[in-house]
């Protein structure tokens, strides 16, 4: 008798944007044991602000859509409370904060409470970013949100398309920060960058109305270099793309039609001394848009004359803010590329699950194609194949 | 938007579901949006393709919008499948009517707005999360569930403190809910109260009332103290677990909390409702109502023969009564339909089922009123008669099973003699044996009725047809019992002897501390932080079995570092774990103010290929991981080993002994089964009857007696039950105080319920061919002192009256 070989079950396997796409970019083995599997890095600085800054400027939107606090807020009393509740929230999740970046006082030793703190010893970098972001950007940026943390997802033809694949499509999702409603007779600081953006003009024109649907996204990091040949880091096509497949997912659903993206690069408001060299790099081999004109003179001759060692440059606080948001403008055309390229990542990960599944090693499944930067601060440097530089950086401990 | 005729022709010749011709399925779809539904759905009948039918059917035809229904599933695998199905299905429904829509722009546009991911679906605990974050009041700060390891964890900090575990009442107390030893330890100690503490919120009992009940400083008052505090523990870090979490939910709906959400739903549906209990009842009821008012209704499917959970709280009452505590709590009547075609199994497979389901007269009792038979569509099937494969003892048993699933893996076929055939007579000359020749003679014209009949070949599909085709189904997946192996054990064995070797996949079959790797990856850790066990040698408090463990796994691991692994550059395993003992830094000036335990477990991994390497041993390593990260916030040092003096040092070593490595060592920590989705097809499949519910195979071996090689007392929970098991002493006592009250069936007759639906479960996961396995004792008998004696196995076709009815025919191979 001749067994009939076991059905497989229906499933549709869902990609994000965020967690998977870029992920996947950086390195393909990490991305499996840290995406697809659910290795925790050793010291997830990274991690640990991303989630803590979206943490902070989403409860603060809800605090102050409920109270309306005045901006400027206060440290210690509007804001601290807000980092404190997203501290917990994180230790609970196992991830615990930066003793550099944050001060808590969760934690079995301290017996201090909010009141017992002051800026001067506690407020270190995470919180000083978290300050500047509500009161640099919050007071234009809350009175304009509509919506946040809004869940979006889209169905796609599978585009690996042998006969093992495992499904005829796979689903996208993603995470839209904000979704912000925008009037572009308002006076507001945002509406001002939005309208010095030439090709936001351009489609303003086209499309003649006076509110528009405008996609928002923070990100915990330092604005990347625009010169992506030049400075070897795609972050910044990447970053257009993940607006423009929001943008496509928003499209789907109810038929909205954003015509911008806005990404405020947070750590610009307060850059660490890491932050720092990279700007300075930046600037030095015009790598970047912003901060490398006349208008940023001074500034550009503080940063050239800094050295690691140095006390931090007092920059303008308008170089710190234009460098902090970038404006996308939704370029129709230039979604099909950017979903396209979805697909390609979709493909390859898909590749390297069938071979998996079909008894191949972890290693020999998954590239591991990282840049020097991300191997030299990956967990699995010690035993990644591709790793030249694993001799020097073995320490013990 | 379309009518129910065009939708059925779309699902017919689109989808290619036929729907037309079975009229249960045609009827649980059809229904009206206020037609509340009860669907009792038998084993293959098609339970998901009608509940996503149903669904798709409210939306396109009754213009139901999709944020209007609410669907739960019993886990996630299940919530994800149905997810995809409504996605899958649904998209080429609206592409079809797109097609053919033409000009009519108003009906494009109502195409285009339909997103299906507006449905609220998932497992009742992942829906009462995503609507209480998202319909969170303003200035609230929402809880975080914590996961069932940690919340133990907690519970056994309550414990610690002020040494209450050591309180003679409390521990008496606690362990008359168990039948094993005197309870000692704290973590076995914390699982009963956890236990007691879910079982309170799942029955929904009068908390006063049990208090009241419970003397002045009794054993039972110090539990309840103790679950108090464990919440109110909880409520100061504002965390909650997942019971918690449910009676949050309930409190809010009730509370007008959740209006918002409410005041859209129309459409409830409820699948696997045979595992409901009490505090989900009310929370579907609760929902009910606002579905109701608002012109719709609830619906329900399961099948009680397939109740499987009531050790964790369910209770199959709420599921067979349903149609009346519908119309007395909610006052609407609900429909009953039956979907009785199996259509995935062979008309052998349903007969054997429906036989056995039907043999003990006082099960009828227990299940639906008037319950059908399972019913065979009429398709050309191969009917492949019930296989059975009995040997003298498990180690030939294992090998002959071995032997028939490498053949079939490894020769793509295998081909099975037939020395005997049992039947219904068979069975009654059985029962009236009464001695070893009336067993010879017996055993004798059972094979001569086998005389003549040709080999049986099976062949495995030539393109996909693979390991995972397989599966064995048993009471517990356990591989190792009491330091012997069981069957599942032996099996594993004897398939690596096979050329080329066969591997098995069973994930819950050893503790995770049993599996070589992870024991030398623990020992190689704990032999770098804490030398010669000089920390953990000093604590006198660690619970025995723990450190008993731990010493086990630092002996593997120095073991393991004596067979010189590769890599060896930049140095090898050996000067690492010295350098490390030694505090010897290499890369530094001087050895750091403080180590990361999850460095040191990533370095270490350098020299273990299989938890770098391999699909399984990636997931033990996210295990372990998992045990360092999440405790931290009840930790101190959080996983580090502090160096800034030899106090801190010795602290948080032993903090690290406690919470990270302890937990291990006592088996509390296990694997996340559903990171396992890109496992090899080439392994075999082995796993609990629990497990295998809802999945299907080709071929099912079913263990119905590898251990009964007599009528010993001690197999008798496994399969004739004269005892209540342990965990309904609980149910008992908690029972009183709940709406549920004392029940009119015994505890002695849930159990034989219980084992019947375990068994049924088992056989129906068979597609085309069914093999029982055991030893010969299982089914002939054994003899004991001249006389001929039987093991009542329920199993195997006795009924709990202690008559063996048997089953119809069985070719033993």
């Amino acid at each position: 008798m001749k067994l009939s070989s076991k059905s497989k079950p229906y499933m549709i396997p869902e990609y994000s944007l965020t967690g998977d796409l870029l992920s996947y970019l950086t390195c393909g083995l990490q991305y499996r044991y840290q995406n697809k599997g659910t290795l925790p890095p050793s010291m997830p600085v990274q991690l640990w602000f991303g989630e803590f800054i979206h943490g902070v400027m989403e409860e603060a939107y809800l605090e102050w859509e409920s109270k309306k606090t005045e901006f400027p807020w206060d440290w210690k009393k509007d804001i601290r409370p807000i980092e404190d509740i997203i501290d917990r929230r994180l230790q609970v999740r196992g991830l615990y904060p930066p003793a550099n970046h944050f001060f808590t006082i969760n934690h079995p030793d301290s017996e201090l409470t909010i009141d017992d703190l002051n800026e001067y010893d506690h407020k270190k970098l995470a919180s000083a970013r978290a300050e500047k972001a509500i009161n640099v950007w919050g007071a234009d940026l809350f009175p304009l949100m509509d919506s946040a943390e809004v869940l979006i997802k889209g169905l796609r033809d599978m585009p690996y398309t042998k006969n093992d694949k495992r499904s005829k499509y796979y689903g996208i999702n993603g995470v839209i920060d904000v979704l912000s409603l925008v009037n572009i007779k308002d006076d507001n600081k945002i509406v001002r960058y939005l309208k010095e953006n030439k090709e936001f003009n351009k489609l303003a024109e086209k499309y003649g109305d006076d509110e528009y649907e405008i996609i928002i996204d923070y990100k915990g990091m330092k604005r990347p270099p625009n010169d992506v040949k030049g400075s070897n880091n795609e972050n910044w096509d990447y970053h257009e793309r993940q607006i423009l497949t929001y943008s496509w997912l928003r499209q789907k659903q109810e038929d909205k039609k954003p015509i911008a993206g806005i990404i405020f690069y947070l750590n610009e408001l307060v850059p660490s001394i890491e932050d720092l060299k990279l700007i300075k790099d930046d600037i030095h081999y015009h790598l970047t848009d912003v901060g490398d004109s006349k208008e940023y003179e001074k500034d550009i001759e503080l940063i050239e004359n800094w050295q690691d060692d140095d006390e931090m440059p007092k920059l303008s606080e308008k170089f710190k803010i234009d460098r902090s948001i970038r404006i996308i403008p939704i370029d129709d055309d230039k979604i099909n590329e950017a979903l396209e390229k979805f697909d390609d990542v979709v493909e390859k990960i898909e590749t390297s699950i069938i071979k998996e599944i079909n008894g191949s090693k972890i290693q020999d499944a998954w590239s591991a194609e990282g840049e020097e930067r991300t191997c030299s601060a990956c967990d699995f440097k010690t035993f990644c194949k591709n790793n030249k530089n694993k001799t020097k950086d073995f320490t013990i401990p | 938007m379309i009518s129910y005729e065009e939708f059925e022709d779309i699902v017919v010749n689109i989808l290619k579901r036929d729907i037309s011709s079975n009229h249960d399925q045609k009827n649980a779809i059809i229904s009206k949006e206020n037609e509340g539904l009860f669907i009792v759905a038998g084993p293959g009948s098609g339970k998901t393709t009608v509940i996503v039918l149903k669904i798709l059917k409210y939306i396109f035809v009754d213009d139901v919008k999709p944020n209007e229904i609410l669907a739960t599933t019993f886990t996630k695998k299940a919530a994800d499948e149905l997810y995809s199905r409504i996605l899958g299905w649904g998209d080429e429904i609206k592409n079809h009517l797109i097609d053919n829509a033409g000009d009519d722009f108003d009906l494009l546009m109502a195409i285009n707005r339909i997103d299906f991911n507006q449905i609220t679906l998932g497992t009742t605990d992942s829906i009462a999360q995503e609507l209480l974050r998202v319909h969170k009041e303003p200035g609230t700060n929402q809880e975080e569930v914590i996961e069932e390891f940690v919340a133990k964890f907690a519970m056994v900090k309550i414990l610690l403190k002020d040494n209450r575990y050591l309180d003679e009442n409390l521990r008496g107390y606690l362990s008359s809910f168990t039948k094993k030893e005197h309870l000692k330890e704290a973590s076995q100690m914390s699982e009963v109260l956890l236990e007691m503490k879910n079982r309170m919120y799942y029955d929904q009992i009068d908390i006063g009332e049990f208090y009241n009940n419970v003397g002045e400083g009794s054993g039972a008052q110090i539990a309840l103290d103790c679950i108090r505090d464990y919440e109110n523990e909880l409520k100061n870090r504002n965390i909650i677990d997942f019971t918690m979490l449910e009676s949050k939910f309930l409190d809010f709906l009730r509370n007008d909390k959740l209006d918002v959400f409410l005041d859209d739903l129309k459409i409830i549906l409820i699948d696997e409702y045979q595992d409901t209990n009490l505090i989900q009842e009310e929370i579907y009821f609760t929902m009910a109502q606002s579905a109701i008012a608002n012109g719709g209704s609830i619906s329900v499917v399961g099948d009680d023969d397939q109740s499987l959970y009531r050790f964790r709280g369910a209770t199959v009452d709420l599921f067979t009564n349903f149609k009346s505590r519908v119309k007395e709590k909610l006052g609407v009547e609900v429909t009953e339909i039956n979907l009785r075609t199996n259509y995935r199994s062979s008309e052998n497979i349903i007969n054997h089922c429906n036989r056995f389901v039907e043999i003990d007269r006082e099960f009828q009792n227990a299940r639906v009123e008037n319950k059908p038979k399972i019913e065979s569509p009429e398709l050309e099937k191969n009917n492949m008669p019930i296989l059975g494969l009995f040997r003298n003892n498990p180690e030939i048993l294992s090998k002959d099973i071995a032997k028939l699933v490498g053949d079939l893996i490894n020769k793509g076929e295998t081909t099975l003699k037939v020395n005997r055939i049992i039947d219904d007579e068979y069975f009654r000359k059985l029962e009236r044996c009464k001695t070893p020749e009336d067993l010879s003679a017996l055993r004798k014209e059972s094979s001569e009725k086998a005389r003549g009949k040709k080999p049986i070949t099976i062949r495995l599909d030539e393109q996909e047809g693979s390991a995972s085709d397989m599966a064995v189904l048993t009471y517990s997946p356990k591989e190792m019992k009491y330091g012997t192996p069981t069957l599942n054990g032996h099996i594993r064995r004897q398939l690596k002897k096979l050329k080329p070797s066969i591997e098995v996949f069973n994930p819950r079959g050893r503790d995770l501390q049993e599996i070589k790797e992870v024991a030398i990856f623990c020992g190689l850790m704990l032999e770098c932080i804490d030398p010669e066990s000089k920390i953990q040698n000093s604590d006198k408090q660690l619970p025995l079995l723990g450190s008993r463990n731990m010493q086990r796994w630092r002996y593997h691991a120095r073991e393991y570092i004596k067979l010189n692994p590769e890599p060896h550059e930049p140095f090898d395993l050996n000067t690492f774990v010295i350098d490390w003992q030694r505090r010897n830094p290499r890369g530094y000036d001087s050895w750091p103010k403080r180590a990361n335990l999850m460095e040191l477990a990533y370095k270490l991994v350098t020299w273990l290929d299989f938890l770098q390497e391999d699909a399984e041993g990636v997931v033990y390593l996210e295990a372990i991981t998992q045990s360092i990260t999440q405790t931290g916030f009840f930790n101190k040092y959080s996983a580090n080993i502090v160096f800034t003096s030899p106090e801190e040092e010795r602290l948080s070593i032993l903090e690290a002994i406690w919470n990270i490595f302890l937990p291990i060592a006592t088996g509390d920590v296990s694997i996340e089964e559903s990171l396992l989705e890109t496992l090899p097809t080439n392994r075999l499949n082995i796993m609990s009857i629990h497990q295998s519910k809802g999945l299907e195979f080709p071929l099912v071996i079913v263990d119905v007696g590898s251990k009964f090689k007599n009528n010993n007392v001690k197999t008798q929970d496994l399969r004739f039950p004269k005892k209540e098991p342990d965990y309904t002493i609980m149910e008992e006592t908690i029972r009183k105080y709940s709406e549920l009250g004392d029940e009119d069936r015994s505890e002695k007759d849930k159990s034989f319920d219980d084992l019947t639906r375990l068994y049924f479960v088992a056989f129906s996961r068979a597609e085309h061919i069914l093999i029982l396995v055991g030893l010969y004792s299982a089914i002939d008998g054994y003899n004991y002192k001249q006389k001929h004696k039987s093991i009542p196995n329920i199993a195997l076709g006795w009924s709990r009256d202690e008559h063996q009815k048997g089953f119809k025919e069985i070719y033993l191979v």
